[in-house]
């Protein structure tokens, strides 16, 4: 009895009324005029989102789509999908993604444009000035991507345990404070033993160690390198000092390849004073004496800075280093060091690597520069612009 | 006059009764034209419109394909995919809530959810392990040295990425996922990656991809394409040469096509990347433009800056394996990938002919860039500039290499191995760590060569085992050239005449 005479005060008032055909006006539009498929708010990045491009346009119309629409497979979902918003950023709707490698760019302007950087650092032991170096760089952590790669070796297990201590701390923190990712590899070619300083740069062995410098650099690189990443920064893992806007002040150059100048610190005994020497000898421009020497050799010798019993003549841009001139000032080069050099994603993916075999008589970093230029990029230093290796 | 007016409306207001609000007075016949409140049908009927709407608009949400969050009784009638490595490495599902707890660090939560920093043993096991689990969503750890590649891929459960450059190949995009579903190496370690470059105006590459490869993850793909072919039968009727193919070799492409199939010929893969990238390449893809001699150095370098464009945005450290696979190959065994990969070389390619219409000898050796270095080729690269790119089957390049291509033998045995030095495109498995030590495609001249010749180059420099197999063999489809349809054309004519 009371149920009807509910509905019948329901039927009579005047609001009722009026009310049930704007809704079914409004459920009408939402049926069939509505194209936005978000009704509740989710708009994923993923291709089950995809617009047609006749949906956009009236171009392409795939006839068959509409037969077809029941899966007869589907993917295990573990959790509940209303909080599933983040997860299907990381893993994409039937595991199919889509990514428009003609939008991504590599411009000077790379925090506004929120341009992806990939930091990769070969580690064959870990610094804590390095990294406190690394955690005080302002460009946005959520552009950064880290790689590391360590050798096989007894001093790997040891750095590894400090890197991953290091790393732990770091993405536990507070969320803008993450670094996007961080890619940690264990290098699957043998590396260089020798490690003391003295034994490390003697010439004899200087082919050897850095060929196997450049199987540990193309692990890296080749397994870390992604559809997002828009510009490379190599870094050593013993540079423990460089200015904290040096990815931002670097990539304002838009070279496709550019090479930090690296000195290092030491208290200079005769003058009782701390002072700066140059340390990275790999940065240089072509000059017609080394030219020379490269036609004279044999297919598999390599020609390698800093000795003296190869004198190439070349200039070297640790030489240019200038202390009173313009921190921006370019210079053109033909051989490039690992040491702080950025690097266009692009140059990479058209396969310039680090050669582990005698390339036009060079090798590793050297040979990547050569690469680069045979692919037709330019590579430029900045002597001016000083980072700091770590003091022997 | 006012005298009149207001007369007329005393009169009026005289005749008229006072008016009652009771539900049994009489109404004048012009009140119930339209009182809304009053018509009781009326609101039933549009109460029960609405309904019925609102009950559409629900189940329009709920059904639509395009709705990632399907309420779950619509996925009962799926399968769901069970096996492990559809759900291994990126592919981790991550318990999102607990993660989202880590968003003000992870200090904050220790003293938020347990009270202080220090823990009892069960509870900083559990904290250890939620820790965990928050890392593992920024923070990957990889031992490269487990992903090197055996002769047993399949028992090993090592992945493999299977990249294919495509270019203007809307019409030979069923033929490639027919074959790619006829691989019987396990769909969940296969992780596919195309890559669409440069294609001319009005052409769907990109568009039909993404919708085949959706229906290939849902499963429906062998299904659509068979209600394709029923449509396009009598496209058949306009493709003339068909009539001049020897009978064989299209019983056997028939064959190959018709079911039944391996079981798992639905079965998703693990993966699908599809990249998009334009390099502003001129040249076309009918067959006599891309294949005139002068082009080829500009070509081949091209293709070698596409296909490493592709590698290095595909390749994962987890990969053990890369196969490199054209979009038109026609006729190909679907154990292919366990094939080259029981022979333990770090390079592997097997032999690619075509066929021809009988009266050209009906079948041709098709890839003439697997070879084995000759002196004379070596002699002819030293005379030639930095930058001239040596390429097979021209006149112009004398180079006397033996070619894999013409020692096949047509019952021979197809599990002989002869080692090369430079490798064709249509099918490639290279073990991933080649790439990984930087072995690739150059897109410059590398010892007189570019893309997969100076591939195979590079990689014997660097101590790789590469090799060929000669009596294995995919044939590659046939497309005529403008010599080969003049001359179909012609034999119509005399037949129309006779």
């Amino acid at each position: 009895m009371k149920l009807s005479l509910v509905l019948f005060r329901l039927r009579k008032s005047p609001w009722l009324a009026f009310v049930f055909p704007l809704i079914s006006l409004f459920l009408v539009y939402l049926i069939f005029f509505k194209e936005d498929e978000s009704i509740l708010g989710f708009s994923g990045s993923t291709i089950r989102n995809h617009k047609w491009a006749h949906e956009i346009e009236g171009t392409f119309y795939f006839p068959y789509s509409s037969k077809f629409k029941l899966p007869k497979y589907s993917y295990k979902k573990k959790f509940n999908w209303l909080f599933n918003d983040r997860v299907e950023d990381i893993i994409p709707e039937g595991h199919i993604a889509h990514y428009d490698l003609n939008k991504l760019h590599s411009t000077s302007d790379s925090i506004s444009d929120k341009e992806h950087v990939l930091v990769l650092t070969p580690m064959q032991t870990f610094h804590e000035k390095y990294w406190e170096n690394l955690l005080k760089l302002s460009y946005p952590r959520e552009l950064i991507e880290l790689g590391f790669i360590i050798p096989r070796s007894d001093a790997g297990d040891a750095a590894l345990k400090k890197l991953e201590t290091a790393v732990k701390n770091v993405q536990s923190d507070k969320k803008n404070n993450r670094f996007s990712k961080i890619t940690i590899l264990r290098q699957e070619s043998q590396s260089f033993d020798k490690l003391e300083e003295k034994e490390r740069h003697s010439l004899a062995v200087q082919k050897e160690r850095r060929a196997a410098m450049a199987l540990a650099r193309n692990e890296l690189l080749f397994s870390t390198l992604g559809p997002h990443t828009s510009w490379v920064l190599w870094l050593d893992s013993d540079i423990v000092e460089t200015p904290t806007t040096v990815i931002e002040s670097m990539t304002k150059h838009d070279k496709p390849v550019l090479a930090a100048n690296v000195y290092q610190r030491f208290f200079d005994n005769d003058k009782q004073q701390d002072s700066i020497r140059p340390y990275d000898f790999n940065n240089w421009a072509e000059s017609d004496i080394g030219l020379q020497l490269a036609s004279k050799m044999g297919d598999d010798e390599i020609i390698v800075e800093g000795y003296a019993e190869i004198a190439t003549y070349r200039p070297l841009m640790a030489h240019f280093y200038n202390p009173s001139g313009d921190v921006g000032e370019e210079m053109a080069l033909d051989g490039v060091g690992g040491g702080c050099t950025l690097v266009k994603a692009e140059v990479h993916r058209d396969g310039a690597m680090f050669p582990n075999f005698p390339f036009y008589h060079l090798i590793e970093t050297e040979g990547f520069a050569k690469m680069a230029k045979r692919l037709n990029y330019e590579v430029f230093g900045l002597p001016n612009f000083l980072v700091y290796h770590i003091e022997e | 006059m006012d005298f009149l007016l207001n007369n007329k409306r005393q009169l009026k207001k005289k005749d008229e009764l006072p008016i009652s609000d009771s539900r049994w007075a009489p109404k004048s016949k012009y009140r119930h034209k339209f009182n809304p409140a009053n018509s009781e049908n009326f609101v039933k009927i549009n109460a029960i419109i609405t309904l019925i709407l609102f009950l559409v608009f629900i189940c329009q949400n709920s059904f639509s394909s395009s709705s990632s969050n399907v309420v779950d009784s619509h996925t009962n009638e799926a399968k769901i995919l069970e096996d492990n490595e559809y759900y291994d490495y990126d592919f981790k599902n991550f318990d999102e809530p607990l993660v989202k707890k880590f968003d003000d660090g992870a200090k904050h939560y220790l003293i938020s959810k347990y009270g202080s920093e220090v823990l009892t043993p069960e509870d900083k096991s559990r904290y250890e392990q939620e820790l965990q689990e928050l890392l593992s969503t920024t923070v990957q750890n990889y031992d490269l040295s487990k992903y090197s590649g055996t002769e047993n891929g399949i028992q090993n459960r090592e992945h493999v990425l299977l990249c294919v450059p495509l270019r203007d190949a809307e019409d030979v995009l069923p033929l490639m996922f027919k074959n790619i579903m006829n691989l019987t190496y396990p769909h969940e370690l296969i992780d596919l990656a195309f890559l669409v470059s440069d294609c001319t105006e009005g052409d769907h590459t990109l568009e039909s991809l993404i919708a085949y490869s959706r229906h290939l993850q849902d499963g429906t793909l062998a299904g659509l394409f068979q209600e394709m072919d029923k449509d396009d039968s009598k496209k058949d009727s306009e493709k003339l040469y068909l009539k001049y193919m020897n009978k064989d070799y299209l019983k056997m492409v028939e064959d190959a096509y018709s079911p039944p199939f391996h079981n798992d010929y639905e079965k998703p893969f693990r993966s699908v990347q599809i990249f998009q990238k334009d390099f502003g390449q001129e040249v076309g893809q009918g067959f006599t433009e891309r294949h005139s001699v002068k082009v080829q150095g500009i070509r081949r370098k091209l293709m070698g800056r596409a296909r490493n464009w592709l590698m290095t945005n595909a390749l994962k450290p987890y990969h053990a394996w890369v196969y490199w696979r054209d979009a038109d190959v026609e006729l190909c065994p679907g154990t292919v990938i366990e094939d080259l990969m029981s022979k333990n070389f770090d390079v592997m390619v097997p032999n690619v002919w075509r066929p021809l219409p009988e009266f050209l000898n009906s079948e041709q050796p098709y890839d003439l860039n697997s070879w084995m270095e000759s002196n004379e080729a070596l002699k002819l690269a030293k005379n030639l500039d930095e930058d001239d790119v040596i390429v097979e089957g021209y006149a112009e390049y004398p180079t006397w290499r033996v070619h894999l291509a013409y020692i096949r033998e047509k019952n021979g045995n197809p599990n002989q191995v002869v080692d090369l030095d430079g490798v064709g495109g249509v099918s490639i498995l290279v073990k991933a760590k080649l790439f990984r030590s930087g072995i690739h495609f150059p897109a410059f001249t590398f010892e007189n060569h570019a893309e997969t010749e100076a591939f195979g180059k590079m990689a014997k420099k660097m101590g790789f085992r590469v090799g060929g197999l000669p009596h294995y063999t995919l044939w590659h489809i046939y497309e005529p050239s403008d010599d080969d349809l003049l001359e179909i054309a012609s034999k119509e004519r005399e037949n129309n005449r006779s």
